[in-house]
């Protein structure tokens, strides 16, 4: 035991046991490290060359020859306008080793006057690159110059050297080439971002549209093959490059901008928000014409922070602000939805026959509820209460209490199966990456106590995002039929050959078509009489929903406010939700649902406007 | 015969970290060159950042070994009850921030409690265990050991099974060291024994009688039988590769081949990118060095006179060592995949400051224990 030193008693008393012990597990470590060594061995040195040829059988395919590229798939909106494209560019590429190839540098000097009287590069870089690496034959010089560019230069060469020729003169311009290379642009820059995604310099997808139909949208890549034929001539293969498709979208371009302009608007005014987003879906088909939200970006240079302040970068770190700019918060972002999702409650009451269409409730403006233990209070919107109220007044004027009522009605097994049917806490499945999953941000009948029921009831105490709130209410407007959100309706080859349609069917019904008419009254009735009067519409049969949720944690006092309302009553073909977070304001003030019910009317009023 | 060691440099301790850090930037900046130009569109970004890291948590440690280690030990209890308290916090707030519960974010500053928790445990337990003197049987003493050590164990291993693991070899070596019981730990040992061997044909006959789905006992699968589960087992097997094709002399610095293909290449699996580089040779010089710091905290542990900081040093030689054997044990293929850093080498900011400061604690000990 000399390599702990000398033994002797410790405090302890019990020196020689723990001695002993520490001894024990650093011989077990080492015996572990032994073993380590000895699989590391035997991977490099006793298997090393199988490895070896495994990773150089995998890289052959990659390497090895020419590639040919393939041409990304244009994303298209819905009347076929242009989103995303790919335009050819052009790599400037030098070969030192063919420029240096004859001792009398008579491609030298050519070929350094051409490059810099075409594009203006610096001659004395240029010189030290071509001298200092001599013995490479691929220098990539510059990236992505256009067609123009590149057909400047080889016209200047052929010129040149016919005239060289002419006089006599070895000189030649050479060993200078273009690579092809297609390059993503983005007409819009700014429109729709966090929707349709962008592609990095690597050629990867990265979110959005582009990352889920990536598949479709990516082509295979051709290749050359070069091989020694049977006289020793150089032969060539060519495998021509299979192009992507192009995916038809159903963003209505008119209808994006309206959505961006109408929320810049708010986000630049006076009072302004934490973030604000807007979506519009045909509820009779489930096609999404516009997903706008304000943290968009520049499809065209994604990672460009310029105008934020640098101790702010610094302290936030860049990708977390990356991060936040693309994420789109209408799919991955999750809320309390508050009273727009009253219309479960309501809608279930009304389908399993609970409450009659004469039915009256009392609101006293707050409910005492009582395990035996705990007493809790639940406060109605109105504090001093509604008093009576008859069944479209309950949802009409939002009351809380009437909500509880009906939710109790119905029971937890009920209402939870409402719930799910409506499609809270599952995937709505839309066509994009990265859908938040809620389904622990929901209770089931298992785990759904009395207190949860009450409050989920008016839209309280469970998470969802906004795709699956407009999803479950353009069910409940539309006569019960629930479609998949998406928004890609077609695929199309490159030269506009159709491939596939897509179409989603009906999955499930949620309410009886006597059910749905009837909210649509109710809601229509909100608009007219009721809390959602800003939304209302010169000649129009407009019908919606306010929404106010108090944030967690509830101390905080923030606030989210939400609109939710359809065109027209009698025949739904719209429906447009907004949603506000945090009003900058402080506290109670930011409760008011008029933000959204306000944007809310300027995108449709607008929407309806154009479409005339 | 007592005589301090005051003001004494640990050269040895410090050399090692210092040539750790080196040769891993080295490495580092081969192996993270890809994914950072893929991210941040810049090839050298994460190279930066690792190796500001690396210089601030040098001097970290430094910082620490001119403190005497009798200084935290009286904090030590605050420490580690404000650790389980983040650690809680961080397990718990999942629900209500919706995101991956593992992470806490201070001024923009993201980091992962569960490696201060290990730092903590590192810090109070030997305190816990010189308190009680190995006294087991009195009951009070007993629970509040079992209480120190597991109670944030589980915590932790719920979200982040591997540093779970990781605090609960810890914490049961150390008191292993302190306890007069053995059947206990014979118990434990071989119920591990028993499991990596068993795992993969109970797992396998579990899922044959369907009461087990692929998904679940993937990882197991991906494990025993990476070929016939390609997908699961992809970043396994390019691994594997990339470890084997290194051969003796690699393939040369910056001439990677498999670090355009393995995901986290920088991260958890930067061996492999070291052994294809660098071969068997470079792999050698890792061992040796790590080989070397172990042995000398090892060789502190045994000479303290005093009970805290002899477990206080070998549960940093225990931890420094279990990152090492559980990172190759799973790049190699040895042990089931799970996320566990590399020391000094693996890109990755909370879990290096936390190895500085574990560096600062054995300097400061070296520089402050009293000596026979």
């Amino acid at each position: 035991m000399k390599i702990f030193g000398k033994s002797k008693k410790t405090e302890t008393g019990n020196e020689t046991i723990v001695k002993r012990r520490l001894l024990l597990v650093s011989i077990f470590m080492a015996i572990i490290f032994v073993l380590l060594g000895l699989r590391v061995y035997q991977l490099m040195v006793v298997d090393g060359d199988y490895y070896n040829r495994i990773v150089l059988s995998q890289r052959q395919v990659s390497y090895n020859s020419e590639i040919i590229p393939s041409r990304r798939g244009d994303i298209l909106d819905t009347d076929g306008n242009l989103l995303a494209t790919s335009i050819k560019v052009y790599n400037l590429i030098i070969d030192p080793k063919v420029i240096n190839s004859y001792p009398d540098n008579r491609y030298v000097n050519a070929t350094i006057d051409a490059l810099v009287d075409v594009y203006e590069y610096n001659r004395w870089e240029l010189r030290d690159l071509i001298n200092e690496k001599r013995d490479k034959a691929y220098v990539r010089y510059a990236r992505q110059l256009s067609i123009e560019d590149k057909e400047k230069f080889e016209a200047y060469k052929d010129a040149k050297n016919k005239e060289f020729k002419e006089k006599g003169s070895n000189d030649r311009i050479n060993g200078v080439w273009f690579e092809e290379e297609y390059k993503r642009y983005y007409p819009n820059d700014y429109l729709a971002s966090n929707v349709i995604g962008f592609v990095n310099n690597a050629g990867e997808s990265v979110m959005g549209l582009e990352l889920y139909y990536d598949n479709e949208l990516s082509g295979t890549n051709g290749r050359k093959y070069g091989y020694l034929g049977d006289n020793y001539e150089l032969q060539s293969v060519q495998k021509q490059a299979i192009d992507g498709n192009n995916i038809v979208t159903t963003i209505d371009t008119r209808m994006q901008k309206i959505c961006e302009e109408k929320l810049s608007l708010w986000q630049q005014g006076e009072i302004g928000s934490k973030s604000a987003s807007a979506i519009i879906m045909n509820p009779n088909n489930g096609e999404i014409y516009a997903m706008a939200s304000t943290n968009g970006f520049n499809l065209n240079d994604p990672r460009d922070l310029t105008g934020l302040d640098e101790e702010y970068i610094e302290e936030v770190g860049k990708e977390n602000i990356w991060y936040s700019r693309w994420k789109n918060l209408c799919v991955q972002d999750t809320y309390e939805p508050g009273s727009t999702a009253k219309i479960v409650t309501f809608s279930a009451a009304v389908d399993e026959n609970m409450v009659s269409k004469d039915a009256t409730f009392e609101c006293k403006g707050y409910i005492e509820l009582d395990d035996g233990e705990h007493k809790w209070t639940i406060k109605c919107n109105n504090r001093n209460g509604h008093g009576k109220l008859n069944l479209v007044e309950t949802l009409s004027k939002s009351c809380n209490m009437s909500m509880v009522e009906m939710a109790e009605m119905l029971g937890i097994n009920t209402f939870t199966k409402y719930q799910k049917t409506f499609g809270f806490g599952e995937y709505t499945n839309i066509d994009l990456p990265n859908e938040a999953d809620t389904s622990k941000l929901v209770y089931d009948a298992s785990n759904m106590g009395r207190t949860d029921l009450d409050t989920n009831s008016f839209g309280q105490n469970y998470n969802c995002t906004m795709v699956q709130l407009i999803s479950a209410f353009c069910s409940a407007i539309n006569g019960g039929k629930y479609y998949e959100p998406h928004l890609v309706k077609r695929i199309e080859n490159q030269n506009g050959t159709y491939i596939k349609q897509i179409v989603k069917p009906v999955i499930r019904k949620t309410i009886s078509e006597k059910t749905s008419k009837f909210l649509r009254e109710v809601l229509f009735e909100t608009v007219e009489t009721g809390t959602g009067k800003y939304a209302q519409i010169k000649n129009r049969n407009i019908g919606g929903k306010t929404g106010t949720a108090e944030k967690l944690p509830r101390a905080d006092k923030n606030y989210l406010v939400s609109f939710i309302g359809f065109d027209d009553m009698d025949n739904p073909n719209l429906v447009v939700y907004v949603v506000v977070d945090q009003p900058n304001l402080e506290g109670e003030k930011q409760a008011s649902a008029t933000f959204a019910t306000t944007i809310f009317h300027d995108i449709m009023k607008e929407v309806l406007t154009n479409n005339e | 015969m007592t005589e301090t060691n005051k003001g004494k440099f640990e050269y040895t301790v410090f050399t090692c970290v210092l040539f750790l850090c080196a040769f891993g930037l080295i490495v580092l900046y081969s192996a993270s060159s890809v994914s950072s130009l893929r991210i941040y569109d810049s090839s050298i970004y994460l190279f930066v950042r690792q190796a500001v890291f690396c210089g601030v948590g040098l001097l970290i440690a430094l910082l620490f070994s001119f403190i005497p280690y009798k200084v935290y030990m009286k904090f030590s209890r605050y420490i580690y009850v404000a650790c389980l308290v983040l650690v809680v916090v961080t397990a718990f707030a999942g629900r209500i921030s919706r995101g991956s519960s593992r992470w806490i974010m201070l001024r923009g500053i993201i980091f992962q409690p569960s490696e201060l928790m290990k730092l903590a445990m590192i810090i109070y337990l030997p305190k816990v265990l010189t308190e009680i003197k190995g006294d087991f049987d009195n009951k009070d003493n007993f629970l509040r050991v079992l209480f120190v050590s597991y109670v944030p164990t589980f915590i932790v291993a719920l979200s982040n099974l591997s540093t779970g693991i990781i605090l609960f070899i810890i914490a049961t070596s150390l008191i292993f060291v302190v306890s007069k019981k053995k059947l206990i730990f014979i118990f434990i040992l071989t119920l591990i024994c028993l499991f990596y061997v068993f795992a993969y044909p109970m797992a396998k006959s579990l899922s044959v009688a369907g009461l087990l789905k692929t998904y679940q006992a993937g990882r197991i699968f991906a494990w025993k039988a990476p070929e016939s589960y390609p997908d699961i087992a992809y970043q396994t097997l390019q691994g594997i590769y990339a470890i084997g094709s290194g051969r003796i002399s690699g393939r040369g610095y910056l001439n990677s081949i498999q670090k355009a293909i393995i995901p986290e290449a920088q991260n958890d699996m930067i061996f492999t990118i070291l052994c294809e580089e660098l071969g068997i040779v470079g792999a050698a010089l890792f061992f040796v060095l790590y080989i070397v710091l172990i042995y000398r905290i090892i060789f502190i542990s045994s000479r303290q006179k005093n009970m805290t900081s002899l477990l206080l040093s070998f549960g940093i030689a225990i931890h420094i060592a279990l990152q090492i054997i559980l990172n190759i044990g799973v790049v190699t293929n040895l042990l089931p995949n799970t996320g566990v850093t590399l020391p000094f080498v693996s890109y990755g900011g909370s879990s290096l400051i936390v190895l500085f400061i574990e560096i600062g604690i054995i300097m400061s000990i070296s520089r402050y224990e009293r000596v026979y």
